[in-house]
């Protein structure tokens, strides 16, 4: 579904990612672990453009991404099959729960408001949430938002989706809920790469972790393979660091 | 103090056409400042786009409007431009106070100054918004334009409020410089009551409470609105 060649990003002269080859398989569960500034978002950030890489290919359904040539129209189409959820949810504080779902359906898809409305109030029960339809987002708590967030990235029935550290501007007592309606995705076979913090969460629901660090990928296998038997020095060290 | 004898008795008789100068006032402003909105709305945009060309000239509009008297632009669009053959003719439909030369080249003069300051407004407010909103909406597939006008500048709206508010206070009280080449507006008034009735005190504090009464019920009514639209709920 994904593959990625040699990719490289410098911020003027700093080289945040220097080299990264993974391809990622329709229905893969990728957990992205390292420590902070290691680039492991930038990371995650390039797969959907959001960043432009400086070197290297993206390759998404066997187009490549980071063609010079590739129009911003083309661009936002690829964006379309690729949701993504961000650390601070970043929902539409104007518009309400059910109209920060219906918005992008029926501006991209040309979807009646009914129609995406029907979408919306379907994924809002999924996720726990159908009776927040008419509220405003500063009216939810944080991982309410987080849902909400994921509902919304949901209604463009992507392919792909990826996660910015979804639980880290939580407050502790709200990470399972959210943790919860991702493990329902992948139990639904969604293919998804997160960034997380929540190494037991990558643990039971990962299909691949992998670990990166100073840009690039260190090491990279199964959950087991990862946290139980890890065979680099930085990655040991990395683990034994956090409390988890 | 001794031999001044203050009296606004002898310029009651005058209050019609006090109140006919304050229309011109609130005519000239509310329309310059719209006008103006719609200039700073395009200069906004040109600003914030990638084609440089649309850039520089927006920039060095916005700088050369702030950076002159109003004043010195006013007489330049109405003495200085008709000698190169750029002149605005007067649209006698409108009357012989609306419909004048000098009334219709005040709105362009103003309105152009105008729009340098609201695009100045207009810019923060858009740049206050803050930059996961537009990743958001990118993200979800929606393009620039999308973005922009669906997410944007919805938020922005509350924030520049205040500013296009105060803008239009600003312009009710700047606009009192077209008495100057003739305008028949509020403060050009004061003269005319003047030269009649051989007080110079009176008008002057007469015009100065209608400015007054002006700029304060609508900055009380800005405030309202703000009050009203400031919560998202």
């Amino acid at each position: 579904m994904l593959k990625v060649t040699d990719l490289r990003k410098n911020y003027g002269d700093n080289e945040v990612l220097k080299g990264i080859n993974i391809e990622i398989k329709k229905g893969e569960v990728i957990a992205i672990i390292g420590p902070s500034g290691s680039g492991k978002s930038t990371f995650l950030r390039c797969m959907n453009l959001m960043e432009t890489p400086t070197g290297g290919e993206i390759l998404f359904k066997d187009k490549l991404l980071n063609d010079p040539k590739m129009k911003d129209a083309e661009i936002d189409k690829v964006r379309e099959d690729i949701g993504m959820v961000f650390q601070q949810f970043n929902l539409f504080p104007h518009l309400t729960v059910l109209d920060n779902i219906t918005l992008a359906p029926m501006k991209r898809k040309n979807l009646s408001q009914a129609e995406a409305e029907e979408i919306g109030e379907n994924l809002l029960s999924k996720v726990g949430l159908l009776d927040k339809k008419d509220a405003y987002p500063n009216n939810l708590s944080g991982g309410q938002k987080q849902r909400v967030a994921i509902a919304r990235a949901l209604a463009m029935n992507p392919e792909f989706m990826l996660f910015d550290e979804p639980t880290s501007a939580l407050d502790p007592e709200m990470v399972k809920e959210v943790l919860l309606v991702i493990q329902a995705l992948v139990e639904d076979d969604m293919t998804l790469a997160i960034v997380t913090h929540e190494m037991n969460f990558a643990k039971r629901v990962a299909s691949r972790v992998l670990f990166i660090d100073n840009g690039v990928i260190v090491e990279q296998g199964t959950p087991e393979e990862i946290f139980n038997n890890p065979q680099k020095q930085r990655t040991k060290e990395f683990l034994d660091q956090i409390n988890y | 103090m001794g031999n001044v004898n203050i009296d606004f008795g002898r310029v009651w008789e005058w209050m019609p056409t006090f109140f006919e100068g304050t229309l011109v006032t609130i005519v000239l402003s509310l329309s310059t400042v719209i006008i103006g909105s719609l200039i700073g709305l395009v200069v906004v945009l040109m600003k914030m786009s990638n084609v440089k060309p649309l850039k520089v000239i927006a920039d060095l509009y916005t700088n050369v409007v702030r950076g002159t008297p109003m004043l010195l632009q006013l007489f330049i669009w109405l003495y200085g431009l008709p000698m190169l053959g750029i002149s605005f003719s007067g649209l006698s439909f409108l009357g012989g106070t609306y419909g004048t030369r000098e009334f219709i080249t005040a709105i362009v003069a103003l309105a152009i100054n105008s729009g340098a300051y609201v695009s100045e407004v207009l810019r923060g407010g858009l740049e206050a918004v803050d930059k996961g909103q537009t990743e958001a909406g990118r993200a979800l597939g929606l393009s620039k334009r999308e973005t922009m006008f669906s997410i944007i500048i919805p938020q922005a709206i509350r924030t520049v409020l205040p500013g296009l508010g105060n803008e239009f206070i600003t312009m009710i009280k700047e606009s009192s410089i077209v008495s100057t080449v003739g305008v028949f507006d509020v403060m050009y008034t004061s003269n005319i009551v003047k030269a009649s009735t051989y007080s110079i005190f009176e008008p002057l504090i007469v015009v100065g409470v209608i400015y007054f009464i002006l700029t304060y019920s609508l900055s009380a009514l800005m405030k309202n609105l703000e009050k009203r639209l400031n919560t998202y709920a």
